[in-house]
């Protein structure tokens, strides 16, 4: 005979899934101006500079960083809306596929795995640290997604503005594969003056500027340049927030 | 064994002698995605196994996760209940509240080495009492009063099978004679 009470006893939900809508600014670029430009063939490189074929160079090689996720017929991540409720600056992210080997032609059906941090620096996936203290998101999958471009090579997410955690500056993931061949691990910068403006709203002032890289040439990953992966970021007055482009170009 | 408060972790190892859907499911889907995210990690493809990866670069540990993404989507799909693992009469009725997916092994050139394990670990259960080899068990966290029912099953002990929390209960209250 006993009389209990079970109230200290913690239910956690599984895999929370938002269904949070934002808009997505649509953003096409033209990969290649000149259709009959040279294609030549070329090597991967490994520094920012990238590699020159016809009328376009190659999207830098960078580190995948420790923290990619990935996707199947059955992943949690394979969506436009990455957000999974996550509050921040919208951001709707386009990002087009080119192929070097293909006069720098679009690439459709090329798959594309994006990640990035929330606005107050930290990842999903698993436990990280940071100024908030040590997050275990092990079970949540925010801020990460995949997608496949369409016919004009475009893929397109719906997320926020990233924050910033000790030791980089602000930076999206991302990888490309090609009939299931990785073709590409890079990173995307974001303009500086934006970053800042961001940082200075209400959502992110509490974690506010970044203090830790303050600069590209500081950066670790980006001091060697950003020539190939910084992307166009513009207001977007609908949602608020902004859009990100980028043409990404890959030897496919 | 007091009545106690206890959570249990329920390790499902998948091969090749796959026999369910979802098994099949995450078989496949691993070993596709393996074969996608070892690349990350196998430059002029000089390894074919997850543990040359995993010995020659600590961080392929990450693939773990980055494979176990892949079927976030499937294990939704069991609607929190922990495949395979039945009780007495034969149902599959013990809820898990998270899971952790594994990469025992595999390799590259060789998918029936593909092995991988998802661990179960379930909602907070009301242990009752050992008869035998089974777990008198309850879903119902709160049992209030005297003599009150309390929906219960049995589970075998076996391997893969392990209590990882345990909440002993006092009767702290009323014992009505």
């Amino acid at each position: 005979m006993f009389t209990l009470n079970t109230s200290i006893m913690e239910r956690k939900d599984f895999l929370k899934n938002s269904m949070g809508m934002l808009g997505i600014g649509t953003v096409l670029v033209a990969c290649s101006k000149s259709v009959d430009s040279t294609t030549s063939t070329t090597t991967s490189t490994s520094t920012s500079s990238g590699t020159t074929s016809g009328s376009c160079t190659a999207t830098a090689t960078e580190t995948d960083g420790p923290y990619p996720l990935y996707s199947s017929r059955g992943s949690s991540i394979q969506r436009v809306d990455v957000t999974d409720g996550k509050t921040g600056v919208p951001l709707s992210i386009a990002l087009t596929i080119c192929n070097l080997n293909d006069s720098c032609n679009v690439l459709s059906n090329a798959r594309v795995d994006i990640w990035h941090c929330d606005k107050d620096g930290y990842y999903s996936g698993y436990s990280n640290s940071g100024y908030l203290g040590t997050q275990d998101n092990t079970a949540l999958v925010f801020c990460r997604g995949i997608q496949y471009s369409d016919s004009n090579g475009v893929v397109k997410f719906t997320s926020i503005y990233p924050g910033w955690y000790t030791g980089r500056i602000t930076h999206i993931h991302a990888q490309i594969y090609v009939n299931g061949v990785l073709k590409l691990t890079t990173q995307i910068a974001f303009p500086d003056d934006i970053t800042k403006a961001v940082y200075a709203t209400s959502l992110y002032s509490a974690h506010g500027q970044n203090t830790s890289v303050t600069s590209f040439s500081a950066d670790n990953v980006f001091s060697d340049g950003t020539g190939t992966e910084m992307a166009t970021v513009t207001a977007n007055s609908t949602t608020g927030g902004y859009d990100l482009s980028l043409t990404i170009y890959v030897s496919a | 064994m007091g009545k106690a408060f206890i959570k249990i972790k329920y390790r499902h190892i998948i091969d090749s002698t796959y026999q369910t859907s979802f098994e099949k499911d995450v078989f496949n889907d691993t070993y596709n995605e393996f074969l996608m995210q070892a690349q990350g990690y196998n430059q002029d493809n000089r390894f074919t196994t997850f543990g040359q990866l995993v010995n020659n670069n600590p961080k392929a540990n990450s693939l773990h996760y980055k494979v176990g993404f892949a079927i976030g989507l499937y294990v939704r799909d069991l609607n929190n209940i922990i495949p395979v693992l039945k009780d007495s009469l034969d149902k599959t009725v013990v809820p898990f509240a998270t899971y952790q997916f594994e990469i025992i092994d595999s390799d590259i050139t060789n998918k029936t080495a593909h092995r991988v394990a998802i661990t179960y670990t379930s909602h907070t259960l009301l242990l009752l009492d050992t008869v035998g080899e089974y777990f008198l068990l309850s879903r119902d966290e709160k049992v209030n009063g005297v003599n009150e029912p309390a929906e219960t099953f049995m589970l075998k002990m076996q391997p893969g099978l392990s209590i990882c929390n345990y909440q002993p209960i006092f009767e702290l209250a009323t014992s009505i004679s």
